[in-house]
């Protein structure tokens, strides 16, 4: 499968939480990093993840939030540290590529005006924010 | 039109900035609340969309984050503060509906760990936060 989503990441079912509606995975990337998706109960059941299976949890660069400073008390289940790598300018928004301590890439489109009003630029420490309910997945065909 | 959207507030267009693909829209709602948008070129084009302009900005529940208290150092564009008035607990999520200083009410849709964490209660301060991406025109 390809797709056009920005953010690609591998990883492992850690639990599988049913909820009426929805349910909550909880993944452990490739390179250790904790992470969540919610999907819809008929998605997991669709799928059969099951717990220690590997799969792709994957979100448009549209649906991640940066931050600067640490611990914001906020909501959303992913709040992953890394490094700004590069930032690529447009006239109303801009692209920027974040670099976790494992070496997952994230990119990250946000408005000009944000890059600008926290000052974002290459070397930087940041947060990359991404809602559980944005996260998606997709199962290994083999 | 109808739609199932948890949060549509109405607006007055106060400035349409283009770029190559998308443009950013500046909304001002009656009560003072500004938003901001972002939506392709197209869509601004096929809704001819002008200066004041009346618009309905309109966004899914589940695309709000909430914040305990303030917050400043974050990229999404709209950030909403007002008091948590009801929750709606559910297994996995769980519905908050927070009413602004304004009178308007936003909800969001976050999980039951993010409730517990944060310690959300009714009449806790928050801010709903939303990424412009997230805000969709109608008029």
């Amino acid at each position: 499968m390809m797709i056009s989503a920005r953010n690609q990441i591998d990883a492992t079912v850690d639990l599988v939480r049913h909820g009426g509606v929805n349910a909550l995975l909880t993944l452990r990337t490739a390179q250790g990093t904790l992470m969540y998706a919610s999907i819809t109960d008929e998605a997991a059941d669709a799928l059969a993840v099951s717990e220690g299976e590997r799969v792709i949890a994957f979100f448009k660069a549209s649906h991640v939030l940066v931050a600067t400073g640490w611990a914001i008390p906020i909501s959303a289940r992913n709040r992953l540290e890394g490094v700004i790598e590069s930032i690529r300018h447009g006239v109303v928004s801009a692209e920027v590529h974040i670099r976790l301590p494992g070496g997952d890439r994230i990119s990250a489109t946000v408005t000009e005006e944000a890059v600008s009003n926290l000052a974002l630029r290459p070397g930087m420490q940041v947060v990359a924010i991404i809602k559980a309910s944005d996260v998606m997945i997709a199962k290994l065909t083999k | 039109m109808r739609i199932s959207a948890r949060n549509q507030v109405q607006a007055r267009v106060v400035s349409i900035d283009q770029g190559a693909v998308n443009s950013k829209i500046t909304l001002k709602a009656p009560e003072g609340t500004e938003l901001s948008a972002i939506i392709t070129n197209e869509s601004a084009a096929l809704l001819e969309l002008a200066e004041g302009d009346t618009v309905t900005a309109f966004f899914k529940a589940s695309h709000v984050l909430v914040s305990a208290g303030a917050v400043a150092n974050i990229s999404a564009r709209n950030k909403l503060w007002g008091k948590v008035e009801t929750i709606i607990v559910g297994t996995v999520n769980v519905e908050l509906v927070i009413r602004l200083a304004n009178g308007d009410t936003v909800r969001s849709i976050i999980t039951h760990d993010a409730l517990d964490e944060l310690q959300i209660g009714e009449g806790a301060e928050v801010t709903a936060i939303i990424k412009a991406s997230d805000v969709m025109i109608a008029k």
